[in-house]
């Protein structure tokens, strides 16, 4: 082995992602709004829908806050004692600022975009699970190119794909929307499953204590 | 000697040990990192990594702090900045060494 910075640091991002619990995470948000859609498809303009509706909005940020420590648990309890506690460098100063401003700058133009579309053109709703997807997929293929993990080129790809083909069949707005995060959380908790099967099967627990310096 | 070969000669031998360079590679990638995580990383066994971890320390290159997660014991290992400036100062000399001696 070399001493190689670079190499080291792809490392380092690739460590993140190699128990799948990436894909466990993003797979309970698709889930929670896959309710949160299903919700609203299945009682449209009711009191109770609304009342629903807000509830969610609440319990949608409460349940990213849950999976968030069940994840941090769960990696305590099966990934540290098998390969390791990493702590990333978090950006700092103008770096940090400067990738705040780049999110928030590609969310407002892509909100803004979709949002200008659907009300010049209310028939682009139809095609909400494919601009959905094209999002998720893009998301993904980075990560992918980010941590050079193919696994994440072929996620973008299905979940691409499984929008567009939602489209392409009708199912567009919300029913359409349900079945896409339906399929996205399940598209990413089979793949989140076969990454730690892998993980575990290829790391058994240390029988040797972890302090040893 | 040729300039090119005093800027060799001045490395820094603490860092210029192949398992303390990598040692050093892997920690500078991250914020910090546990026992277990260096020795998958650089393939050391855990009596080397703790002897080389020591002669970092002893350096200033290196900070180990020992806590727990849990009940669990940990030995969390970090770079200095005086760490980064050394790995960094090394690479240097080691990159110019290379382009000053290009065929």
């Amino acid at each position: 082995m070399q001493p190689d910075p670079v190499r080291s640091k792809l490392r380092a991002i690739q460590y993140y992602y190699i128990d799948g619990t990436f894909e466990f995470t993003f797979g309970g948000l698709c889930l929670m709004l896959t309710g949160f859609f299903f919700i609203q498809a299945t009682f449209p303009e009711s009191l109770s829908s609304s009342l629903l509706n807000l509830a969610l909005m609440v319990v949608i940020p409460l349940g990213a806050i849950l999976i968030n420590r069940l994840i941090v648990r769960f990696k305590e309890q099966v990934t540290y004692p098998r390969t390791g506690y990493v702590a990333y460098q978090s950006s700092q100063g103008s770096q940090r600022r400067t990738r705040l401003a780049l999110k928030l700058g590609v969310s407002l133009i892509v909100g803004g975009a979709v949002a200008a579309y659907i009300t010049r053109a209310p028939k682009a709703l139809d095609w909400m699970s494919a601009l959905t997807a094209l999002a998720f997929g893009l998301v993904l293929t980075f990560i992918g190119f980010r941590s050079r993990l193919t696994r994440f080129y072929l996620l973008g790809f299905l979940v691409l794909l499984s929008g567009v083909v939602l489209s392409f069949l009708g199912y567009g707005n919300i029913p359409g929307l349900v079945l896409f995060y339906g399929l996205t959380s399940l598209i990413l908790f089979t793949s989140g499953g076969l990454t730690l099967w892998s993980y575990i099967h290829h790391n058994p627990p240390s029988d040797e204590a972890a302090d040893e310096s | 000697m040729s300039p090119e070969h005093s800027l060799f000669a001045d490395v820094d031998r603490l860092i210029h040990e192949p398992s303390r360079a990598i040692i050093l590679s892997v920690l500078g990638a991250v914020d910090s990192a546990d026992f277990i995580y260096l020795a998958r990383e650089t393939g050391l066994t855990r009596g080397n990594l703790s002897v080389h971890l020591s002669k970092l320390e002893a350096a200033g290159y290196v900070s180990i702090e020992k806590t727990y997660r849990g009940k669990v014991p940990l030995t969390l290992c970090r770079m200095t900045p005086a760490g980064r400036e050394a790995f960094d100062a090394y690479r240097q000399q080691l990159k110019s060494f290379v382009e000053n001696t290009k065929e």
